[in-house]
């Protein structure tokens, strides 16, 4: 019996329920040893994870002053942030910019790397690749503060521009106008040109079996049209997840609301990261700051549910 | 005899017991974490650090069991508040923190210890017969003392220093458009100001506005506020306060006097003084950079000072010594015109300084420091910290606010200022320390809308209104004050 341990087959399956012995997997390791070496991931994963979750749905039913502990108040937090008109301006404006974000990303990286896939040079693939790359390893937080002087009043580089050429006659305030502040900080890092959507899309195709292009090519398929019918269906996969990330991201920003406009003006970029952060940490509101925690979690959680059943929907994978 | 002479002698040995006892029960041990915030930033400041660690070292060495563990000096603002925050709650805060008072003034009790009686007792390390050394309260002005007590009654920080606030101007560009920088009334300030504008092309006024938390237009927002209501300060001022400051008849309101006059329909919203008030704002906001709302930091502004990109900026006593180093022309300091009667009606002819302790010296002790028994500890250091000979060479080498304990020297740093503390007080305080944080971001919002003609006078009125009536609520439902109902 010892020597069908290992095999494949229904003998393999027979082999796991020796009495006495340890269930085993096909590379003569114990069941169990791969679950310890989770372990360590999973305790981290539920301290620093789980754990702060489910301490703030609790919280977010209590007023909690801390160092105290919560009192508990029920739905109290949940009616006062429905009726709250910062909060619902905060929603409306995050939905705006994590809409217009997610297109410009998604749109520019499909493009980009389809452009990419067909060139026909390797060392060219390679070398955009890396020019996509580079402005990845630049500290987010350095970006704010560049793209915060890039949009500054005097001596701000984008009305430096428009002044020199002419397209205004004198600064204009971009991030201290309301109608202007929100979509400043949209274009914040050129998300047109997101690398890290890119360089998804772009292993997506390169991983697409080569022989379904050439079959298209010979049956007379225009390359447009193999973008339409086989590139991008093959890769709804990777689509999905650069979707989920984009849009868990966009839902959650805070920090070019805290770098770049502190959430003004008027209210105008606040968002309800960062409207959670004032509420816990300059207004001491930490049970309230929790309820907004809790309605941002619900929020991705929904759509980022409702994005991989769609991708599933109708779907054949062939990448990833 | 014998008898007697045995009977002195055992009180003797007995006294000297019980002292030994006391004095082994009181031998100061442990180890605490103080933050003196831009009284220890050893990168930037070296020469302050140094002084620093050699009040530490000292007392270290007067008390050998005893650790003191300097943290240097951390970014401002909302960064701070979140670092404090986050430590309070895993009751790892500093043993000696600095925090804005209408911030600790807002936590109370439930972050930070009550130091009134500590006050009221002798500083050992203050030398005998000079004030502080039989009640430590002594050695700080009253009104120091005052302006920092709680909504509670009780004084959470003991403050050391103190700062004013002025207009900072580059003389150069002032003698080129023809401007003397003292000016009879708040129109002839506006005029020279719009002249600077006209003749060199630079923005008049460096002052930014920003959304949420702090920003130095809160100054002229007090400023303006307390020219138009000063008539009703008298009605304002609350007895029970009156009498901890006699002969203060002018002086910045208290969370409670604000509440309590909101509360009381003396302070209105709706009034026609604030139709001059908004006016005001307005005809200043004019005078600023294109982006004043949009800058969110006076190291900002003071860039575009240093830079000539604008004529005179807002800045404090903190301000002095980069200004000092950094600028390339000559430059002075100046303050806002008196409001006289030709600005508007009732106007009383002065204007009002923006002074307060809101500097470096603002130091309380959190409560868990009193759970873990450091409580004497964190006591006695800040006793050592607060005396002249220790207090008054840090503050002279950093150069950056007016030391308030007495004994100690201004030095530099109040010479370019004198003039704007001779001042009346500003009877309104910032935005976010007359009711609430929150009410000081919604005011702050409300009038951003005005500013931007989002909102007509009216609406915002209403909106201003809706600010000081909620903020009052939550001062009520934290306080319950006995006129609360």
């Amino acid at each position: 019996m010892a020597n069908e341990i290992g095999q494949t087959g229904p003998t393999r399956s027979l082999a796991r329920f020796i009495p006495g012995r340890p269930r085993m997997r096909s590379g003569l390791v114990p069941i169990y040893v791969p679950f310890l070496f989770l372990i360590p991931a999973l305790i981290l994963l539920v301290v620093f994870r789980y754990y702060p979750t489910i301490s703030a749905i609790y919280h977010s039913f209590t007023i909690w002053d801390i160092p105290k502990p919560g009192e508990f108040v029920g739905l109290k937090n949940y009616q006062a942030l429905f009726s709250d008109p910062i909060f619902l301006q905060s929603i409306s404006n995050i939905l705006k910019y994590t809409v217009v974000r997610t297109l410009l990303t998604m749109t520019m990286a499909i493009i980009g790397a389809e452009l990419v896939y067909n060139l026909a040079s390797s060392s060219w693939r390679n070398i955009w690749r890396l020019v996509f790359t580079v402005p990845m390893v630049i500290p987010s937080t350095v970006d704010l503060l560049i793209w915060k002087q890039i949009y500054a009043g005097r001596q701000g580089l984008l009305n430096e521009i428009l002044v020199g050429i002419g397209a205004l006659n004198r600064p204009y305030p971009w991030i201290g106008r309301p109608d202007t502040a929100l979509w400043a900080l949209v274009f914040i890092g050129f998300p047109a040109v997101a690398g890290f959507g890119f360089l998804i899309i772009l292993a997506a195709l390169q991983n697409l079996p080569a022989e379904v292009n050439d079959a298209a090519l010979i049956d007379g398929c225009s390359r447009l049209r193999r973008v339409f019918s086989i590139d991008l269906p093959a890769i709804r996969g990777p689509l999905a997840l650069i979707l989920i990330l984009s849009l868990n991201g966009g839902l959650q920003q805070f920090a070019p609301m805290l770098v770049v406009t502190q959430g003004g003006p008027v209210n105008s970029t606040m968002s309800p990261g960062y409207y959670l952060y004032t509420q816990g940490f300059t207004y001491g509101a930490h049970g309230y700051a929790s309820a907004i925690g809790t309605i941002l979690m619900l929020m991705t959680l929904t759509l980022s549910i409702f994005i991989m059943r769609a991708r599933y929907r109708r779907a054949y994978d062939v990448a990833i | 005899m014998l008898k007697k002479l045995t009977l002195v002698l055992l009180l003797c040995l007995l006294v000297t017991a019980l002292g030994t006892a006391v004095a082994q029960d009181s031998e100061l041990s442990g180890e605490i974490n103080v933050y003196p915030q831009n009284y220890y930033n050893p990168e930037a400041d070296p020469d302050t650090a140094a002084v620093m660690e050699s009040i530490a070292q000292a007392y270290m060495e007067m008390h050998p069991g005893v650790t003191i563990n300097l943290i240097a000096n951390l970014p401002a603002g909302t960064d701070y508040n979140t670092w404090l925050a986050s430590r309070i709650a895993a009751s790892e805060a500093p043993d000696i923190a600095w925090d804005q008072y209408a911030f600790r003034n807002q936590q109370m009790d439930n972050w930070w210890v009550a130091l009134d009686d500590y006050l009221n007792m002798p500083n050992p390390y203050i030398e005998a017969g000079t004030p502080g050394s039989e009640r430590w309260m002594d050695s700080l002005p009253d009104y120091v003392i005052n302006q920092t007590r709680a909504p509670d009654g009780h004084l959470y920080q003991v403050s050391l220093d103190w700062v004013e606030t002025a207009l900072y101007y580059n003389v150069d560009m002032f003698k080129e458009a023809g401007v003397e920088p003292n000016w009879a009334n708040w129109g002839a300030f506006v005029a020279d100001m719009n002249k600077l504008r006209d003749t060199l092309g630079v923005d008049p006024v460096g002052l930014y506005q920003a959304g949420t938390g702090w920003s130095s237009w809160y100054w002229a927002d007090d400023v303006f506020l307390s020219a138009v209501w000063h008539d009703k300060a008298p009605e304002i001022l609350m007895q029970k306060y009156i009498d901890l400051q006699p002969g203060r008849d002018f002086r910045r309101l208290n969370t409670e006097e604000v509440a309590k006059a909101v509360h009381d329909g003396v302070l209105t919203a709706t009034d026609p003084r604030m139709d001059t008030y908004l006016a005001l704002s307005k005809q200043f906001t004019e005078l600023l950079p294109v982006d004043y709302i949009g800058i969110t930091s006076l190291d900002d502004i003071q860039r575009l000072f240093l830079s000539h990109e604008v004529a005179s900026f807002w800045g404090g006593t903190w301000n002095n010594k980069q200004v000092d180093e950094s600028a390339d022309f000559e430059w002075g300091v100046t303050y806002l015109p008196p409001f006289t009667a030709e600005d508007f009606a009732g106007a009383a002819g002065v204007s009002y300084r923006v002074g307060g302790p809101s500097s470096a010296g603002q130091y309380g002790i959190p409560a868990a420091t009193a759970d873990e028994g450091n409580l004497e500890l964190a006591v006695d250091f800040l006793r050592w910290m607060s005396a002249p000979q220790n207090f008054g060479p840090l503050a002279a080498t950093y150069r950056g606010f007016i030391p308030m304990v007495a004994g100690t020297e201004g030095g530099a740093v109040v010479q370019n200022f004198s003039a704007v503390a001779a001042l009346p007080e500003r009877l309104f305080g910032d935005p976010n320390g007359r009711l609430t944080n929150e009410a000081g971001d919604q005011w702050s919002a409300a009038m951003q809308a005005f500013f931007l003609d989002q909102t007509d006078l009216e609406t915002t009125k209403a909106a201003l209104q809706e600010v000081w009536w909620n903020g009052m609520l939550a001062v009520c439902e934290q306080q319950s004050y006995d006129w609360c109902s």
